[in-house]
């Protein structure tokens, strides 16, 4: 048995759905990626002013696209999987499977067009099946 | 309190694994597994665990609770869950069994998807409290231990027992019975630590993998600390600033009398009564308050007047001890069991203090324990 690799380079965002990969949508226009990296936890004091960090298992990211001139297709496609679990892949090689919940979008006031923006929260997900 | 060194930790050393606990960086992961009606592993669930909590109240009837919040159900009170609890420091990690629990009073959260539920799980001496309905008779020449196996196993528990064997020959020398009358509540678990407690042994416990146990009943005071509270170590320290201390004075007794039950002749001092009065020691004594204040007299079932004096002392010294206690809060030490004994050093003070309760939360944040100080 053989197997094969391959590797895209891709140039902007795109956004598949995991429940079926082959619905998509890229977005050329992306102006902001902002990627934050959460490890939950802290730093405690304890009496006598001893500190110590206590963190738990899970390092959670967030992403957020800046999406603007999204088309109407675009738009609709977001706020149709809105709570589904999707891929986001980025042109640095980055790559989240999670969800997002609340696509905001301020339409533009003389087009079909509007400036999108979608925080995905990552969630652990297994490809295996 | 568990051996720092048991399994499923037993690959590493005492000071690995107390390291890991108090050391200056701490990762927990909580985890959750299904047994079966043996205790015998089914399953791992942890990726259904949301969050949780597990408590043990050890003067309680059924020490030990969890309080779980899990996506999925699972066979509400049959299937036995065990909480159980990873450190980690980077380079090594060990793993903490939290006990065996019976889930009994789920609450679906119908407004998530997937549907979340908070139950409230019981360890397994909850198949022990319930009502025998029944007289129920021990006849004289048995011994405690095969009395108190025989109820076990006609149960179909499927737990381990672990009875200290220093009295494993004593034999009852009279029946015991429990009748069945009129209003009769006697459970299961009541006869087990009536007869435990005939020979002097600590009520019946569940430990962390859901065995039961018993040792003989001693002075807290006596017994060796287990565990080290001290809020000037800064290498090891994981109490938190907030900490109270309760005095409490009021209605203490200095004067306690105890009489052996079942007796064939008339009980006097020495056979088959004891008679305990304080009279000059600590802030309880009656020199101190001035007075004599009688604690009222106890019939305790004894299966001789060994017994009958270890009884009362144990029952003497809970009286006296109840004068202070701690209330803290502690990062999780999973190695808690049932009645601990630690040492708290705070303030320049150091209170040999027995565990009354703990809780251990399974997400890592800190939880109330309440130490009780048992100085001798």
């Amino acid at each position: 048995m053989t197997t094969a690799s391959a590797s895209v380079t891709l140039t902007t965002v795109w956004i598949n759905l995991a429940s079926s990969p082959s619905n998509y949508q890229s977005f050329p226009l992306m102006s902001g990626l902002e990627v934050d990296t959460n490890q939950p936890g802290e730093v405690r004091t304890y009496a006598g002013g001893r500190l110590r960090l206590v963190t738990t298992a899970g390092v959670a990211r967030t992403a957020t696209l800046t999406l603007p001139e999204c088309s109407r297709d675009q738009i609709n496609w977001l706020q149709t999987y809105v709570g589904q679990t999707v891929l986001v892949r980025d042109d640095r090689g980055r790559k989240i499977w999670g969800t997002f919940l609340q696509p905001k979008v301020n339409e533009n006031q003389y087009a079909q067009t509007g400036d999108v923006t979608v925080v995905i929260n990552e969630i652990t997900y297994t490809e295996a099946v | 309190m568990q051996s720092l060194t048991q399994a499923p930790r037993q690959n590493l050393t005492a000071a690995q694994v107390k390291s890991l606990i108090t050391g200056s960086q701490v990762q927990i992961t909580p985890g959750l597994e299904l047994l079966d009606g043996n205790n015998n592993f089914v399953g791992d669930i942890s990726s259904t665990l949301v969050s949780g909590t597990v408590e043990r109240n050890c003067l309680a009837a059924i020490h030990g609770t969890c309080n779980l919040v899990l996506e999925g159900a699972v066979g509400w009170g049959v299937d036995r869950l065990r909480p159980f609890m990873v450190l980690s420091n980077g380079k090594i990690s060990a793993r903490f069994n939290l006990g065996v629990f019976v889930i009994q009073t789920p609450v679906a959260n119908l407004a998530e998807n997937p549907i979340t539920y908070s139950v409230t799980g019981y360890d397994l001496l909850c198949f022990l409290d319930v009502p025998v309905g029944d007289t129920y008779a021990v006849t004289s020449g048995t011994t405690y231990f095969t009395a108190i196996q025989s109820i076990i196993s006609a149960l179909n528990i499927g737990s381990n027992l672990y009875l200290d064997g220093t009295l494993q020959s004593s034999t009852l020398p009279n029946d015991m019975v429990w009748a069945l009358t009129p209003g009769s509540t006697t459970t299961w678990l009541d006869i087990i630590n009536d007869l435990l407690g005939s020979i002097n042994y600590r009520n019946l416990w569940a430990d962390e993998n859901g065995n039961f146990r018993s040792t003989p009943a001693v002075l807290p005071s006596t017994r060796a600390v287990e565990w080290i509270l001290d809020t000037s170590d800064n290498t090891q320290n994981i109490v938190a600033p907030k900490r109270d201390v309760t005095s409490d004075v009021f209605d203490a007794h200095n004067w306690w009398r105890f009489v052996r039950t079942p007796m064939t002749t008339k009980p006097v001092e020495g056979a088959g009564i004891y008679t305990v009065q304080n009279t000059s020691t600590g802030r309880t004594s009656q020199t101190a308050l001035g007075r004599t204040i009688k604690a009222p007299v106890q019939f305790l079932t004894a299966a001789d007047q060994t017994s009958l004096t270890a009884q009362g002392n144990a029952i003497v010294a809970a009286d006296q001890r109840v004068s202070r206690t701690f209330t803290i809060s502690l990062d999780p030490l999973p190695v808690a069991g049932h009645l601990d004994i630690v040492q708290f050093k705070d303030n320049g003070s150091s209170d040999i203090c027995q565990v009354d309760s703990w809780v251990t939360d399974l997400m890592g944040k800190s939880s109330q324990w309440i130490l009780e100080a048992v100085n001798a």
